[in-house]
């Protein structure tokens, strides 16, 4: 096993590279840079070329790709992942900046995705065709379909305003001293467009891998044996059909690190995913190598700890 | 049997303990407003900030909103475009507009107590100036005598600010312009010399530096800046005018359509909305909608190097081909006002007898068919898409050039592209149709597009117009600051781009704010560039719902 693992990781250090130059390349083949990006089309003409040229020069745009592309890879071995091109902050402290409202609205997320979506997948796997069965299938199929933007929009028009029992945005009320209420009261709406999206992808992996199980060999020995149903449901076949789960989530875990863009602008929530939209509008580079570079690295991170944690649940896969 | 009850019973519970959840949250879902003894205004933040630095993002509207709170600049442009003292008791204007004296008032400090003085008005044109600092004022302000050489680096300071005595500024300017006083001086926010003189230029315009050293004289002091998400100021209660009325402002960051939620559910005071949630939120008790005649023009330029597009005709008849009357009316809900010409404001300066180039499209495929147009000819029209009345017009509006034979192709390109293409003067388009500007605060504002030396990429003339008569003019009316005879000049302008049509101008849209009625004293301008010039005289009577 620490042989696998060794080899895993050392693995993972020339994809990164070859990660951080495809997005170098690709960030930079874009029009514009972040010197065009920080003021607009007619006041460009006002301010003239050699002031933009005075700040590409400034920031080091005017050097050669390879050239930049090293000097960021030397600093990132250093541990530092650079400046913003456009505010001048450390990345790394924007990032961590940031963290604690990614970590908040990526654990509630998956907090109900899993709360809702693996229960209600085992009921429908072992309450197949009944009325729970169909209720869950609608609701799966009509929250994988419903865009974020809507789902959020429509939740704020009901229970903020119509209603009046929730906050509209923001993580904590403005002005007041945040209590532990407060915030939860705000992560509730955000927490929910994010988690039902998640509670629906689950709930399907877990109806469709529990249904294959259910139908296994083993389980009818289980039964047969004459033990308790829910004996059988809970202790043999669940855990083997966990595993397409714990894919789903460990994969998910970095989508909603830096994917809930949309979500986070609607409730204005100032996570990684809206940094990473903002500096990919701004061009600026440095950013989004830093957000990218953190990303990928939780990929990766990630799919070796799914990898591991299946020859755990399953003792037939094991890593030489 | 046993295993459905339990099954049952444990989705019972679970309903249970959800209902018990709800239950507590609605009860304890009040008391979210702070003591009621502080007066807390809420203005929404239509973009996060660029940085909340007064020398390299006061060019973004959004920080202006801020900044305008914290710190003063000499002059402010009210919303009427009239130039009001803002850091001075009185100006003056040499009779041959080259030089502009600005007298401070003796009792103006700063929020750490120490008194703003000359030196401090000078200190700030240096550091404006300085291409170091990243400050977006160089260009703007490099109509200064001195201004090359210091940015060359041959002398220490700028030449033409010099501080006659403790409390009066003087600035010179290279040639004369009186729309200086306008354009320029307004943006500039005043600041400290004490509190930065010791932090290296370079840094200065670095977002970080001015998180801790927000010192400015204005009626609000810096409080915090929670990122993306709000800006707090707190009272001055020193502020050298009197006391403000307000406690706290906080500006809050928002997508208009949940700023639009809030300030239907009370939460939030001021907001710019879009002329479909004006309907909306005018039809609200709490709410009055206000539509301020806005300073920019929605506009479409003529590549005049392109040989099939030099006769004035051909130009014309596009401006009697589209309907701009009923388009406004239809995109916008008629928050605008069609207009003829670059000079739209200030009021003095607007002619009224131009040609309206009513929707005609007989007249146009006459006009057309004089200059012999061949109407298979395509042109390339770019535009950058995003802002929706535009986006929706442009159908209609290829829909009606193509009634009367003109054939247009749409080229949606990003900004940056747009930039690049319209500004290097090439000829890969036709037609380039844009908006914004601040036309209506200045006459002189236009000139910059229609100078024949100011020809792309040199400079912002885009479309490649050259007229000597104009070229004149222009020099002559931002050369007195007599009205009476900038008028005269304005006029003869005016009248003739609006026969030459180098640009077809289609309309200056409204800024519509909406604002609660318990909102006092807040004139909300046509642009969100000088929003927050009355901050002082903002007061709250009243509940907010």
């Amino acid at each position: 096993m620490t042989s696998y693992l060794a080899r895993r990781l050392l693995i993972t250090i020339p994809v990164l590279i070859g990660i951080t130059v495809l997005t170098f390349v690709f960030i930079n083949l874009a029009p514009g840079d972040p010197v065009m990006m920080m003021v607009s089309p007619e006041q460009v003409a006002e301010l003239g070329q050699e002031w933009l040229e005075a700040r590409r020069h400034e920031l080091g745009l005017d050097q050669p790709l390879p050239v930049r592309y090293v000097r960021w890879l030397q600093e990132l071995a250093h541990g530092n992942l650079g400046y913003s091109l456009t505010t001048g902050e450390s990345v790394a402290g924007l990032i961590v900046e940031r963290l604690p409202a990614t970590l908040r609205l990526l654990v509630a997320a998956l907090v109900v995705g899993i709360g809702i979506g693996v229960p209600v997948g085992v009921l429908s796997a072992v309450k197949q065709y009944s009325l729970l069965d169909y209720a869950s299938t609608i609701f799966s199929m009509a929250f994988i379909a419903v865009p974020p933007f809507f789902l959020g929009l429509g939740l704020i028009y009901i229970f903020a305003l119509s209603l009046d029992i929730l906050p509209t945005a923001g993580m904590n009320t403005v002005g007041v001293t945040p209590t532990l209420w407060d915030s939860l009261l705000h992560l509730v709406l955000p927490a929910t467009v994010l988690g039902f999206g998640q509670a629906a992808q689950i709930l399907r992996y877990t109806r469709s891998s529990l249904l294959q199980v259910l139908r296994q060999d083993f389980v009818r020995t289980a039964r047969a044996k004459g033990l308790h149903e829910r004996v059988v449901i809970y202790r043999h076949a669940l855990r083997n059909a966990l595993i397409p789960v714990v894919t789903v989530v460990a994969l998910n875990i970095p989508a909603l690190f830096g994917g809930a863009v949309i979500t986070e602008q609607i409730f204005q929530w100032p996570g990684v995913g809206s940094l990473a939209m903002a500096s990919i509008a701004r061009r600026d580079y440095s950013t989004i190598m830093g957000v990218n570079f953190v990303s990928a690295v939780l990929v990766l991170l990630c799919n070796l700890a799914a990898d591991v944690a299946y020859s755990i649940i399953d003792p037939r896969i094991r890593y030489r | 049997m046993t295993r459905v009850r339990s099954t049952k019973k444990t989705i019972y519970g679970l309903v249970g303990i959800l209902l018990c959840f709800v239950l507590l949250v609605t009860g304890c879902a009040g008391g979210k407003q702070p003591a009621q003894k502080e007066k807390v205004l809420y203005v929404h933040l239509y973009m996060k900030p660029a940085g909340l630095n007064p020398i390299s993002s006061s060019g973004q509207g959004q920080d202006r909103h801020v900044l305008n709170s914290i710190y003063n600049n000499l002059v402010r442009l009210s919303d009427k475009y009239e130039v009001v003292p803002d850091l001075c008791e009185r100006y003056e204007v040499s009779s041959d507009a080259k030089v502009f004296t600005f007298y401070l008032p003796k009792n103006a400090k700063w929020h750490d107590g120490k008194p703003v003085t000359a030196d401090d008005v000078v200190f700030t044109f240096n550091v404006m100036l300085n291409p170091k600092s990243g400050s977006w004022l160089v260009g703007k302000l490099s109509e200064i005598k001195g201004a090359a050489d210091y940015k060359e680096g041959k002398t220490s300071q700028v030449a033409g600010v010099t501080k006659v005595d403790e409390y009066t500024v003087k600035v010179e300017l290279e040639k004369p312009d009186v729309a200086f006083l306008a354009l320029a001086i307004p943006d500039m926010y005043i600041l400290p010399k004490h509190v930065l003189e010791s932090v290296p230029v370079d840094q200065l315009g670095n977002a970080q530096t001015f998180r801790d050293k927000m010192v400015g004289s204005g009626p609000y002091k810096f409080v915090k800046y929670e990122t993306d998400q709000y800006v707090e100021v707190v009272k001055n209660p020193d502020y050298w005018r009197g006391k403000p009325k307000l406690d706290r402002i906080f500006y809050k960051v928002l997508t208009t359509d949940v700023a639009v939620a809030q300030m239907e559910k009370g939460e939030l005071d001021i907001a710019k909305v879009s002329a479909t949630d004006a309907s909306r939120l005018a039809a609200l008790s709490h709410v009055q909608v206000l539509s301020v005649p806005g300073a920019g023009i929605f506009q479409m330029g003529f590549n005049l190097q392109q040989p099939y597009l030099q006769d004035k005709r051909v130009r014309q008849a596009f401006a009697y081909a589209i309907d701009r009357e009923g388009l406004l009316k239809t995109v916008l809900q008629g928050h605008g006002r069609v207009v003829n010409s670059p000079i739209i404001g200030p009021e003095w300066a607007v002619n009224p007898n131009l040609d309206p180039y009513k929707y005609d499209p007989e007249k146009a495929k006459q006009l057309l068919r004089e200059a012999k147009w061949d109407s298979n000819r395509k042109l390339v029209w770019i535009y950058i898409p995003g802002i929706r009345d535009r986006d929706a017009s442009y159908p209609v509006m290829q829909q009606q050039l193509k009634e009367v034979g003109i054939n247009v192709e749409f080229k949606p390109v990003e900004a940056a592209v747009f930039a690049k293409m319209y500004l290097a003067g090439t000829t890969d388009w036709d037609l380039a149709s844009f908006g914004g500007g601040v036309y209506g605060a200045e006459p002189h504002v236009s000139s910059q597009y229609y100078l024949s030396w100011n020809h792309t990429p040199k400079g912002a003339n885009g479309t490649h117009y050259a007229n000597p008569r104009i070229d004149e003019l222009y020099m002559q009316g931002c050369a007195t600051p007599d009205r009476a005879t900038r008028q005269k000049i304005y006029y003869e302008i005016a009248s003739i781009l609006n026969e030459d049509m180098p640009t077809v101008f289609f309309w200056a849209n409204n800024e519509i704010w909406a604002v609660n009625k318990r909102v006092v004293g807040c004139k909300p301008p046509g642009t969100v560039h000088t929003f927050g010039w009355d901050v002082f005289d903002w007061d709250i009577a009243g509940e907010s719902k």
